[in-house]
């Protein structure tokens, strides 16, 4: 059982750096009730790894590796999942559904992020997020160079698609 | 459109964050973040007892092959069945041994974690596939559990016709799972009634996880 104090601390951390913790589940989840679930499952894994926080890494790293593995293993796995949580209160979280707002620049850009698999997805959020290629690849276990060639590939892509906007 | 004008969508959605995200601290503490489950850990504990039970049917195995010197049908019938638990028993270590490595929870980075749990589900379904394999030898076993439980010499007491119909059995339970084992490694299975069937046996999680490994290995790859 942890104590108040740490309970305290990780709230304060969970505070700072909540917007990562949402734009990681507004782009994997499209239901707002799925995404409310994904939020939850999120932080209890954040809760639980964060007696073991490695301070080699920079927090907003450990935040993001956590985030995205979880929303990862979320999007693949069958909604029966759901159940299986203890369910948050709805005041908590208030998330405008963004996906639905498709005449708006946060509707396109929503477009284009859900049509990348789950892997080039969390490189474009961390991309977009301005983090240096050596802590995209830190998070995402890959090399430089690799991060490199992705994001051009990705450009390139965004090029032909969106060539009409 | 380029990448500097999404990004400055981005930046945008970022703001819009701040203004709109409503998190209230004070209903979030109430949320029981002590009472959350760790499922990893569950599924360690489970494979744990796994391997308790499966070390103590082994050793029961060999105790009795020790002990019943000269019985020789019994013998047999008690390796075979050995030789299933020491399988299993490996299928278990190899589980304990990748749940103890993604043990640190989801902190990993992403592409090799994500490796790793998808290799624990494929050898989760092998463990469940594997579990199937014993169902043609069952008569066999019934012998072997009369003789140690209820001192009944099968082999001593009954004719023939006995062993044609436990053959006859064994290879209906041999044909059944053989037909299982051959549906569960197809990429597709047509009839949908066998396919819902199988999707229980966790058939389309194995191809999901291989499919997902595919997509890993090639995003890990330079070109």
């Amino acid at each position: 059982m942890k104590l108040q104090p740490e309970k305290d601390q990780f709230l304060a951390l969970i505070e700072d750096h909540k917007k990562i913790i949402f734009k990681v589940c507004n782009a994997y989840c499209k239901d707002s009730e799925d995404r409310k679930d994904l939020v939850q499952e999120v932080i209890i894994q954040l809760w639980q790894s964060f007696g073991r926080y490695n301070d080699q890494y920079k927090l907003s790293t450990w935040i993001y590796r956590i985030a995205l593995n979880v929303a990862i293993s979320f999007y693949r796995t069958e909604r029966t999942r759901k159940n299986r949580t203890q369910s948050i209160h709805d005041a908590i979280i208030e998330i405008g559904d963004e996906t639905q707002d498709t005449e708006s620049n946060s509707g396109l850009l929503h477009r284009f992020i859900n049509q990348l698999d789950e892997l080039n997805r969390a490189l474009m959020i961390l991309y977009l997020d301005e983090k240096s290629y050596r802590e995209i690849s830190e998070i995402l276990g890959i090399s430089e160079t690799n991060v490199a060639t992705k994001i051009n590939r990705i450009k390139q892509k965004l090029k032909l698609q969106f060539s009409k906007f | 459109m380029e990448l500097h004008e999404l990004q400055t969508m981005w930046n945008e959605y970022d703001k819009k964050l701040d203004d709109s995200l409503k998190l209230n601290r004070q209903l979030f503490r109430e949320l029981k973040l002590d009472k959350a489950k760790s499922k990893l850990r569950t599924l360690m504990n489970v494979k744990i007892a796994e391997l308790i039970v499966q070390f103590i049917m082994g050793g029961f195995l060999i105790w009795y092959m020790v002990k019943s010197a000269g019985k020789l049908p019994f013998i047999a019938t008690a390796l075979v069945l050995l030789g299933f638990v020491l399988v299993g028993m490996v299928l278990s270590l190899k589980q304990v041994f990748i749940i103890k490595q993604i043990k640190r929870g989801y902190s990993g980075a992403i592409a090799p974690l994500q490796k790793k749990l998808e290799k624990l589900k494929i050898l989760l379904v092998q463990y469940v596939k594997w579990s199937y394999l014993p169902i043609p030898l069952s008569p066999l076993f019934t012998v072997l559990g009369a003789e140690i439980w209820f001192k009944y010499d099968f082999f001593a007491n009954k004719s023939g016709d006995f062993w044609w119909w436990c053959f006859g059995i064994g290879v209906l339970l041999f044909a059944f799972v053989a037909w299982l084992n051959h549906q569960l490694n197809q990429e597709t299975i047509k009839p949908f009634w066998v396919r819902n069937f199988l999707n229980g046996s966790g058939w389309s999680q194995i191809n999901a996880a291989n499919a997902f490994l595919k997509e890993i290995e090639n995003f890990e790859k330079e070109d």
